[in-house]
C-alpha cells in the first residue's frame, strides 16, 4: 500500500479512536451532572413525621437509598459538615427500606457508614413513608430545619453524582449551622431515585 | 566501517527496546482495562431505583470507554510495535487512562500519581519525545477540566484558570529528570553499541589474520612441496645429466681408442663415422653444458643483455633457415606468417632468436607429419607497444599437470621425453627465463594430442633496467 494512504489511515484511525474517547467522556460527564429530581420538602416540620425535631438546635434530615453508590459521597461530604460546624444538628439519616426485600437488604456499607458518625440516628424507612412525608424523590437529599421548624435548606451536598469535594451545597449548610445564613438554599442533589417512577 | 556498525547496533537496541515496551504497555493496557472493569464492578455495580436496579453506568463507561481508551494503544503495541506513531499513541492513551481516573475519583490527590507512575513508565521507552505527547494531554486535561469543571480535576469548587499551569509544571519538573535520564540511558546503549563494534572488528580483524596466516601456511606447505619436488627433480635430472654426460663422454673416449688401435687397418669411411659420433657426442655434451651454464648465470643473476636494434624480418629468416632441416626431418611443413614491413625492435636479438629456435625446435620434435607454424605481430603502440611470436604444432600436445611444470627448471613433461625426443630439460626454462629478463612472457596453451601454441610477448622497446628487476625477482 501506498506510504501516504497509510499514513491518511492511521491518522484517520487516531482521529476516531479520540472522537470515541471523547465522546464516552462526554456521556460520563453528562450523567454525573444531571441532577436528580429536586424534594418537595414542606416548609415547617411535617407534623406527620415520626420523628422529632429538636428544640434547642437544628435538625437535619439526610435521606438515603442504601444501595447507592452515589449516595457514598453525599455522606462523606455529611461527615465533612458534621465534623465542621461547632455544634451538630439534630441529625436523622433515613433510609429507604421498600417492601418485599429482604431482611437487613439495608444494612450495606452505607449503613455502617452513617452508624460511625456521631450523634447521628439511623432510621430504617420502610417503604420510604418518611421520604414521602418530606417530599424527598433523591438519595442523598439533605433538609435542615431550625430551631422553629422552619425548612432552611433543602438539597444535596456534592457538586455531582457520586463526586465529594468541596461544593455549593455543603458551604452553604456549613454556613447555615455556622452563621445562621448562606446564599444558595437549594442546591441540586445527585443520587439515586428512592422510589420506581423516577427510573429514566 | 566499526563506527557504522556500532551505529546499526545502537539502532537495533533502541528498536528492540521500543518494542519490548510497547508490548509491555500493551499488557498494562489491558491489565488497566480489566482493572476498571473489576474496580466498577465492585464499587458501582448497580444503579437503584427505588426497589429496583440495573446495569450503573460506571460498569458500561469501564468497559466500552476503558475499552476505547486502553484497547486501541494496546493493539498498535501489539500489531506495529516498535513504530514512533505506536508508542506516541500509547503515551496519549496512558495519560487518558490517568485522565479517567482522576476524574472518576474526584481529582484526589493520590490518584495523580497515576500520572507521575505512568512518565516514568514512559521512560522505559528511553525516548525523551515520548514525553511530550503525554505532558500535553495532562496539561490539557488540567486546562479544560480546570476551566470548566475544576471540582473533577482539583476537588474543589472554584479554582483560577491558571492552577492547570502548576500542575503541568509539576508534570514538566518530573520530565527534566526523565529526560536526564533517557539522555543517559542512551549514552550508555551508545557506548555499549561502540564496544560491541569494536570488539566485533576486533574479532573479525583476528579472523582474517588467522585466515591469513593459515593461507601463508598451506603457501609455505605448497612451496616446501615444490621445494622438494624441485629437488627431486634436480636429483633426477643431475642423475640423468650423470648418464647424458657419461654416454658421450664415453663415446668420445671410445671412439677416440678404437681410432688409436685401428689407425693404420681401418677403412677410410669407418673412420669417417667414428669421427661423425665423437663430433656428435661432443655437440651434445656441449650444448647440454651450456644450458646448464645458461640457467646458473641466470640465476644467479648473472645473465646480461645485449641490447640493440634488429631487424625483425631478418632474425625470423634466419630462425627458419636454422630450424628448416629438423622441421622437414619428421615430414612436417613450417608455415610463416610475417608482415613484410614489421620493422625493427629494441632488444636482444640473440636471445630472441635462441627462444624462437628452441620453441620452434621442440615444435618440430613432437610432431610428425604435421604442421608447424610461426605467427609474428606487432601489439599496441607507443611506450606499451610489444611483438608477439607465436609458434603452434599439431604434435602430442601435453595434459594440463605437464602444461603446469613445463617451464620448471629440471622438470620435462616426461621423464621419458629426453630418451625418446632427446633434449635437455632446459630449453624452455632458460627460454621462460629470457623472455622474462627481457621484460615479456612465455605462454603456453596444450591439449594432449591436439598439438601446442606457444606465445612470446616482448616489448617492442626493451628497457635495460627490466633485467635488473628480473635478476632482483629471480634471486
Amino acid at each position: 500500500m501506498n506510504p501516504l494512504i497509510k499514513r491518511l489511515l492511521f491518522a484517520a484511525a487516531v482521529g476516531a479512536w479520540l472522537a470515541s474517547v471523547g465522546c464516552g467522556l462526554a456521556i460520563v460527564l453528562a450523567y454525573e451532572n444531571r441532577p436528580g429530581a429536586a424534594a418537595h420538602a414542606p416548609v415547617r416540620w411535617p407534623a406527620a413525621t415520626a420523628l422529632r425535631a429538636a428544640a434547642d438546635r437544628p435538625t437535619l434530615v439526610f435521606l438515603a437509598h442504601p444501595q447507592c453508590s452515589c449516595t457514598r459521597a453525599s455522606l462523606e461530604e455529611l461527615a465533612q459538615v458534621l465534623a465542621r460546624v461547632p455544634r451538630s444538628p439534630k441529625t436523622y439519616v433515613v433510609f429507604l427500606k421498600p417492601t418485599g426485600l429482604a431482611a437487613d437488604w439495608e444494612k450495606t456499607d452505607l449503613w455502617r457508614a452513617a452508624e460511625s458518625l456521631p450523634n447521628v440516628a439511623l432510621v430504617r424507612d420502610d417503604d420510604g413513608i418518611e421520604a414521602r412525608r418530606f417530599g424527598v424523590e433523591t438519595s442523598g437529599q439533605t433538609l435542615l430545619y431550625d430551631r422553629g421548624g422552619r425548612l432552611v435548606f433543602s438539597g444535596g451536598i456534592t457538586g455531582s453524582r457520586g463526586h465529594g469535594g468541596e461544593n455549593a451545597g455543603e458551604t452553604a449548610l456549613i454556613s447555615l449551622l455556622t452563621r445562621g445564613s448562606a446564599n444558595g438554599r437549594t442546591p441540586n442533589v445527585y443520587g439515586c431515585p428512592l422510589f420506581a417512577n423516577g427510573a429514566p | 566501517m566499526s563506527s557504522k556498525r556500532a551505529e546499526t547496533l545502537f539502532a537495533q537496541y533502541q528498536h528492540d527496546i521500543h518494542v519490548r515496551t510497547d508490548r509491555l504497555f500493551s499488557g498494562l493496557m489491558a491489565l488497566q482495562w480489566i482493572a476498571g472493569i473489576v474496580f466498577a464492578v465492585w464499587v458501582s455495580p448497580l444503579a437503584w431505583y427505588g426497589a429496583y436496579s440495573r446495569t450503573h453506568i460506571h460498569v458500561w463507561a469501564a468497559v466500552f470507554l476503558g475499552g476505547a481508551i486502553c484497547l486501541f494503544p494496546a493493539a498498535l503495541g501489539v500489531l506495529r510495535p516498535g513504530r514512533p506513531s505506536t508508542r506516541y499513541t500509547i503515551a496519549v492513551g496512558q495519560m487518558l487512562v490517568g485522565a479517567l481516573l482522576i476524574h472518576l475519583t474526584g481529582g484526589r490527590l493520590e490518584t495523580h500519581f497515576h500520572v507521575f507512575g505512568s512518565l516514568a513508565f514512559l521512560a522505559f521507552y528511553r525516548d525523551w519525545r515520548v514525553l511530550i505527547p503525554a505532558t500535553i494531554v495532562v496539561a490539557l486535561d488540567h486546562m479544560l477540566r480546570g476551566i470548566f469543571w475544576p471540582q473533577s480535576v482539583y476537588g474543589v469548587l472554584v479554582a483560577s484558570h491558571w492552577r492547570w499551569v502548576e500542575h503541568a509544571a509539576w508534570v514538566v519538573f518530573e520530565d527534566i529528570f526523565l529526560i536526564v535520564s533517557c539522555r543517559r540511558s542512551l549514552a550508555e546503549m551508545k557506548n555499549t553499541a561502540d564496544r560491541t563494534a569494536a570488539l566485533e572488528q576486533e574479532i573479525q580483524t583476528r579472523h582474517q589474520a588467522e585466515q591469513a596466516l593459515a593461507g601463508l601456511v598451506d603457501q609455505l606447505r605448497i612451496a616446501q612441496r615444490q621445494a622438494e619436488s624441485a629437488t627431486r627433480a634436480k636429483s633426477d635430472f643431475l642423475a640423468s645429466m650423470s648418464h647424458e654426460l657419461r654416454t658421450p663422454l664415453n663415446a668420445i673416449i671410445l671412439y677416440s681408442e678404437l681410432l688409436q688401435e685401428e689407425d693404420a687397418d681401418a677403412p677410410r669411411g669407418q673412420t669417417i663415422r667414428a669421427l661423425q659420433r665423437i663430433t656428435s657426442s661432443g655437440k651434445h655434451l656441449l650444448e647440454l653444458i651450456n644450458g646448464v651454464l645458461d640457467l646458473s648465470k641466470i640465476e644467479a643473476g648473472k645473465m646480461t643483455l645485449s641490447l640493440d636494434h634488429f631487424d625483425i624480418s631478418g632474425m625470423i629468416r634466419q630462425v627458419v633457415d636454422t630450424v628448416g632441416p629438423l622441421v622437414h626431418q619428421h615430414q612436417n611443413t613450417l608455415s610463416l606468417s610475417c608482415p613484410d614491413h614489421i620493422g625493427t625492435m629494441y632488444a636482444d636479438s640473440m636471445k630472441t632468436g635462441q627462444i624462437l629456435l628452441n620453441l620452434l625446435g621442440n615444435a618440430a620434435k613432437f610432431t610428425r607429419n604435421g604442421t608447424i607454424a610461426l605467427e609474428v605481430a606487432y601489439e599496441g603502440s607507443g611506450p606499451f607497444a610489444a611483438v608477439l611470436f607465436t609458434v603452434s604444432d599439431t604434435g602430442i600436445g601435453m595434459t594440463p599437470e605437464q602444461v603446469s611444470k613445463i617451464f620448471e627448471p629440471f622438470t620435462q613433461a616426461d621423464v621419458r621425453t629426453p630418451r625418446k625426443y632427446g633434449g635437455t630439460g632446459l630449453g624452455l626454462t632458460i627460454a621462460s627465463r629470457y623472455a622474462k629478463l627481457m621484460g615479456g612472457s612465455l605462454s603456453v596453451e596444450s591439449r594432449p594430442g591436439a598439438g601446442s601454441r606457444f606465445t612470446l610477448r616482448l616489448p617492442a622497446e626493451v628497457i635495460e633496467t627490466v633485467e635488473e628487476k628480473v635478476v632482483v625477482k629471480i634471486a
